[in-house]
């Protein structure tokens, strides 16, 4: 795509901090500007330069990172327009608080995935994620509007205390999903029998929501488009939430 | 040979302030407490090297300090931690982190941020352990029994009789976790003990969950718990004052402060119609008091950094097990316990700990110090975070205080602030 | 070292000047008398045609002590976007040349309160709510805050040892041992009580108690509680009067409690803190109004009476109180949407909930106009001290804007155009003229405060007061004015000019030091062995541990007989 590129040429397993570099910050600056902004990382700040080959390009067009060896974390936190692109694979809080806006991850996801960056009460509010691999825990937190996509499986505690909103996992999910949901939707690729804890039994059938799902997830590639059903089995809860969310894995 | 009555002790967060120690010319030694940890930590000898160790060989203490200000000073990336260490000396420490921009964290900031992460983004509603010992009538534990942690927390604060509970005194429930023998003895009969029988289910995310469907009123079907756990609901609705107790530091499991949120929710749903509190444990080694400091100091917790603008928190990225990869120069600072963990780091080591600790690998510089309450007077808060104690000294080995070392490396540094621009210097 | 404040215009009211011109001379740390023709000063400021006043005095702000830094850790966003950055400022000697970093606006650390206090003038600030159980807690932040002088007000009446002392009937002479004993351990300067027995109720699950209601356990009322207070407080011959958060704060239709804690009071010294809270009657469709012309009446005519406003301004802060009863009403109205609560060692408690103020809120924007109708129908500023209750109703720093507000008429009735619609219609501040004037506010934030405290070296410029000194430019804009002091003198030492720290200093503890019968320690030993499992000597904080060993500075205590 068009846009601005950055490759990663530091030390391995080096952690940074991404959540300065969004598309709609960079927007109209040139690459030796963005060379020259700060970025913290480690226990300390760096300039984006020092970290990362920046080519030239208009970030408004689109932002393609390249991670390399690095942790990049909050890589599109609170992201409101705009498109970033990782070549690779993302660290935590990846999408974390978005309010709109395009985040593809090419590779796998840490934690926290489109979910609340630490201290904050509220979580994703809009935008699409798409991960390529796979995702580790709390994906999509306290989640309030939004689509995030995973096509590999997702850790624990997936939608954790959502309150709107739609997490798509394609391979599944590790224990404790939607631990203290209200509302939105989990939906998992993978079949379910039992229902999870904290969720009551809603049957199955084919479901409009997931329809509507399809259409909007139209072109992104993701394993829901691929499988293409709309049967799902049903779970209500959390009941200790009193919440009326839904976990649906496709029947 | 002197008996010293009502001596304060610093080391798990308790803050009990009755321990005897007996002061002869080899040293000291406790008269047992009832507490593994004050009995063994308060034994120390009078007769201890006191010099500073460059490479393991003996140096002044002048070289040392030389050597640590040559060290930071030209450091790109350093990391405070350990921070165990009185009051003072953890804002001594924090304003040397400034000096040189450093990021700071407590050896057990682990099981703090289960605990704070979810005060600082849902809440907290908790109380303190007079209230515990005299309002309580209920108490429920939740995972593993917290007196591991805390020896002397039942005998202390649950088995004394409370004065404002009419009638037949109170109950412990232990949901998720068993008590230990030492604590069913302790509680014995003045206390109804309960384990709540959960069957094959230990996890414990999942216990909170079934307790808090069962406050709402609601349960699964062919739940075989759901008749146990809303008997528990009940209880906590028709207490008084319930306290729901729990040692984040020892729950197991992935994303622990989950179930302390969940935790947090349950108590709120039940102090809407009585009266109900958490009363969270975390606290050794003056953990709560480095916490306080920093928070009053920087206005943010543990696991802060100083770059240009000012004091940063972030408790991922300064979480000090992570800082250790990438940190060239780490001081570690352990003032309380003649131990240290293993630190794995590529880095040079300045270590400020107690002349008798043995170490792993020798640090590159080492400097004895003194533990707050024993060699120098200190301040400690109590674990459940109001109290705060001033620990008294016991003997004179020479050893100086953390604070002091550092007020020596922060006026060796100089007057000229460092700024530091960049990270890969 | 000697200073010479040249020709500056005097705001000096405790020595009855109001503007004469008149040199100053800083000798040392204290000012001084005219040394002559024949002196060398060490240093001359022209400050022809400024205003020149002692450093202002809050007398209450919650700056130090275990629900202030909780409230910092809840207010993690605003710490994130308001971070600052140390900064050499003099040469002092070693570690006294630099002020530290820190972060927040409500809920400032340590060395950030103290350099926006000095930058605004004020050389001292009171914490209102200091727990026993947490004083040295509140001791080590107050030591650790530059610049300010500091103390702390004592949270008695709903600790369970003075209840049941009234329930079982003790006698007043066993209540004003008590009181004085923990004055004197906890290094407090005053007593403060807060919705008096009403914390204690709530930890038997009462949700309100009003003044005239027996409480739950002990049977005693607020009112009883209030009145053996302040008897205490009298006797003890404490200067500063029962500092009083009365009952039902923030409930509609409170002002008839407030009027009714008057007339408890019955004649007896009584300061009643941030009232505008206090004051909301239950008038109109949405039951909510102004009580303010009422209770101004009341005070007015009441001469042992003074009070501090509390002053709301709109935008974001925090309401950290020891009320917890109070602060679980406030609770669902969070904004951010999170709060704490604690229950404290048979003592007290606190709550915390975030909060925003917004203009065009019709409760908010009366709680601003019914602020500034106290402010401008209490005759006497001798009584009436300006606070905002920091951080519940607003931040201190919005006190230079307070004072354009009540100085500035024509600015007072433009905010007023700019509130929600209804607001104005149901108060009488745009009917109100009255603009304070220099005199008044010097009265109202140096001379009444030191006066009311029993600080008599501080807020007034007479030879012998501790030299804090304030030097203003004399600007039409007066939130210009008092947002920028051109000099600031903190124990002689010039440590502000031009809005800029030029060196660090140290302010001082301010303490009681009533005496006691030693008897009553034998009863507070064994409440302390049997209730609170630790022994006394471990509670009570030794004058060396104030201070980082400069110990505090004592006020002394003249005992008195009701009349």
């Amino acid at each position: 795509m068009s846009g601005m590129t950055l490759t990663f040429r530091g030390d391995a397993g080096m952690a940074v901090d991404m959540s300065a570099l969004l598309p709609e910050r960079l927007a109209g600056l040139t690459a030796g500007e963005v060379a020259g902004l700060p970025l913290p990382c480690g226990g300390g700040v760096a300039t984006v330069g020092g970290m990362f080959e920046v080519s030239a390009g208009d970030a408004a067009e689109g932002l393609l990172i390249r991670p390399g060896q690095a942790v990049l974390h909050r890589v599109g936190a609170g992201m409101a327009s705009g498109r970033i692109l990782v070549e690779g694979d993302a660290g935590n809080h990846a999408g974390a608080g978005m309010s709109g806006g395009l985040l593809r991850i090419a590779g796998n996801a840490g934690d926290a995935l489109g979910g609340a960056l630490p201290g904050l009460p509220l979580g994703m509010r809009g935008g699409l994620i798409g991960v390529g691999g796979s995702a580790g825990d709390r994906a999509a937190e306290r989640m309030r509007r939004g689509i995030v996509v995973v096509d590999g499986p997702v850790g624990a505690y997936a939608a954790g205390f959502m309150v709107a909103g739609t997490l798509a996992a394609g391979d599944g999910c590790g224990p404790h999903p939607g631990f203290g949901m209200r509302r939105g939707t989990l939906l998992l690729g993978r079949a379910q029998d039992e229902a999870p804890e904290g969720f009551a039994d809603g049957g199955t059938r084919d479901w409009l929501f997931l329809h509507l799902l399809r259409r909007a997830l139209e072109g992104s590639g993701s394993w829901f488009e691929r499988m293409g059903t709309t049967r799902a089995h049903r779970f209500i809860g959390d009941l200790a939430e009193g919440g009326h969310g839904e976990i649906l894995a496709v029947a | 040979m002197s008996f010293h009555p009502d001596i304060l002790c610093p080391f798990c967060g308790l803050g009990c302030g009755d321990i005897g120690i007996d002061r002869d010319p080899s040293g000291i030694a406790p008269r047992p407490s009832g507490c593994p940890q004050a009995d063994r930590l308060f034994r120390r000898s009078l007769a201890v090297p006191t010099d500073a160790r460059l490479g393991g060989a003996a140096i002044s203490m002048d070289d040392a300090i030389a050597e640590a200000v040559r060290l930071l000073e030209a450091s790109c990336a350093p990391l405070i931690a350990g921070l165990a260490a009185d009051v003072d000396g953890v804002l001594a420490a924090l304003s040397l982190a400034e000096r040189v921009g450093a990021t700071v964290d407590h050896e057990r900031s682990d099981a703090l941020f289960r605990n704070l992460s979810v005060l600082r983004r849902f809440g907290w509603s908790v109380t303190t352990l007079a209230e515990l010992r005299n309002r309580c009538d209920l108490v429920l534990v939740v995972g593993p029994d917290p007196a591991a942690a805390f020896p002397r927390l039942w005998e202390r604060w649950v088995v004394p009789e409370p004065a404002f509970v009419a009638g037949k005194g109170r109950s412990v429930v232990f949901l998720g976790g068993d008590p230990l023998p030492e604590t069913v003895r302790c509680l014995g009969g003045r206390t109804e003990t309960n384990g709540m029988d959960t069957g094959a289910e230990t996890d414990l995310a999942t216990l909170v969950g079934r307790l808090r469907t069962a406050l709402a009123g609601r349960s699964r079907d062919g739940d075989p718990m759901a008749a146990s756990m809303a008997a528990l609901a009940a209880r906590l609705r028709s207490a008084r004052y319930a306290v729901v107790v729990w040692a984040a530091g020892l729950f197991e499991g992935p994303q622990p402060d989950l179930i302390v949120e969940g935790l947090v929710r349950l108590i709120r749903t039940v102090d809407g119609t009585t009266r109900c509190a958490g009363l969270p444990l975390s606290g050794a080694d003056n953990l709560i008091g480095a916490n306080q400091a920093c928070g009053w100091r920087t206005g943010f917790p543990l696991r802060t950094g100083f770059d240009g603008g000012g004091p940063l928190h972030d408790p991922d990225r300064f979480d000090w097990r992570r800082r250790l990869r990438d940190a060239d120069v780490t001081l570690w600072i352990s003032a309380f316990r003649p131990e240290t963990p293993p630190l794995a780091t590529g880095g040079s080591i300045i270590m400020l700990a107690p002349p008798e600790t043995t170490v792993a690998r020798e640090p590159a510089l080492f400097i004895p110090v003194g533990t707050p309450g024993i060699d120098h007077p200190g301040d400690v808060f109590r674990a459940d975070s109001v109290v705060a104690l001033h620990a008294g000294a016991l003997i004179d080995r020479g050893l100086p205080s953390v604070a002091e070392v550092i007020g020596r490396m922060l006026a060796a540094l100089g007057r000229t602030a460092r700024t530091r621009e960049v990270a890969g210097c | 070292m000697l200073t010479k404040l040249a020709g500056g215009r005097l705001f000096d009211p405790a020595n009855g000047r109001h503007g004469e011109v008149a040199d100053l001379w800083l000798r040392d740390d204290r000012i001084a008398a005219d040394p002559g023709p024949g002196a060398t000063p060490d240093a001359v400021h022209d400050v022809t045609g400024k205003v020149v006043m002692a450093g202002a005095i809050d007398i209450h702000s919650h700056i130090a002590g275990g629900k202030v830094n909780l409230a910092r850790l809840l207010m993690g966003e605003e710490h994130d976007r308001h971070r600052f950055a140390g900064h050499a400022c003099g040469h002092d000697g070693i570690g006294g040349d630099r002020i530290g970093g820190g972060s927040g606006i409500a809920t400032p650390s340590t060395h950030t309160t103290g350099a926006r206090y000095i930058e605004m003038g004020f050389t001292a600030a009171f914490e209102p709510a200091m727990l026993g159980s947490n004083a040295r807690h509140a001791h080590l932040e107050m030591s650790d805050i530059p610049y300010i002088d500091t103390g702390g007000y004592l949270v008695l009446g709903n600790d369970d040892f003075l209840l049941d002392l009234i329930a079982t009937n003790a006698g007043q002479a066993a209540v004003n041992d008590y009181v004085a004993w923990m004055l004197t351990a906890t290094q407090s300067l005053a007593v403060k009580v807060v919705n008096p027995g009403g914390i204690n109720a709530f930890k038997f699950n009462a949700r309100s108690l009003d003044l005239d209601e027996a409480g739950p356990h002990y049977g005693v009322t607020p009112r009883s509680v209030l009145t053996t207070l302040a008897r205490a407080v009298y006797e003890l011959g404490l200067p500063h009067p029962l500092h009083v958060h009365g009952c039902n704060l923030g409930v509609p239709g409170n002002v008839a409690t407030t009027l009714d804690t008057i007339q408890a009071a019955s004649g007896l010294p009584m300061h009643m803190t941030h009232i505008q809270f206090h004051s909301y009657d239950t008038a109109g469709d949405r039951k909510f109004s102004s009580g303010a012309a009422a209770l101004a009446e009341a005070v007015n005519r009441t001469p042992t009476l003074s009070v501090d406003i509390g002053q709301v301004m709109f935008g974001q802060t925090v309401t950290a109180s020891a009320d917890t009863m109070a602060q679980r009403h406030t609770a669902p109205l969070a904004h951010p949407r999170k709060w704490l609560a604690m229950d404290i060692e048979c003592d007290a408690g606190c709550g915390v909930v975030p909060f925003r103020y917004r203009d065009t809120s019709y409760v908010n924007a009366l709680q601003w106009a019914i602020g500034l109708e106290l402010f401008l129908l209490l005759d006497d500023p001798w009584r009436v001290f300006l606070t905002t209750d920091h951080p519940n109703g607003a931040p201190f720093t919005f006190y230079p804007e307070l004072i354009r507000l009540l100085m500035d008429r024509d600015y007072r009735l433009a905010k007023l155009a700019e509130l929600h619609p209804d607001a104005p219609a149901h108060t009488t501040l745009g009917s109100i003229a009255r603009e304070y004037t220099l005199a008044e506010i010097a009265i109202m934030t140096r001379a009444a405060p030191a006066r009311i405290l029993g600080l008599a070296d501080r807020g007034h410029l007479a030879p012998g007061a501790s030299a804090d000194v304030t030097v203003y430019s004399d600007v039409p804009d007066r939130r210009a004015m008092f947002e920028r002091p051109d000099l600031v003198f903190k124990g002689g030492r010039l440590v502000v000019r031009d809005g800029v720290l030029v060196a660090m200093a140290q302010g001082c503890t301010h303490v009681v030091r009533p005496g006691y019968d030693d008897l009553i320690e034998r009863r507070i030993a064994r409440h302390f062995d049997e209730r609170l499992g630790l022994p006394i000597k471990h509670f009570r904080i030794q004058d060396a541990e104030i201070r980082h060993g400069a110990g505090p500075q004592l006020h002394p205590c003249q005992r008195r007989e009701v009349p």
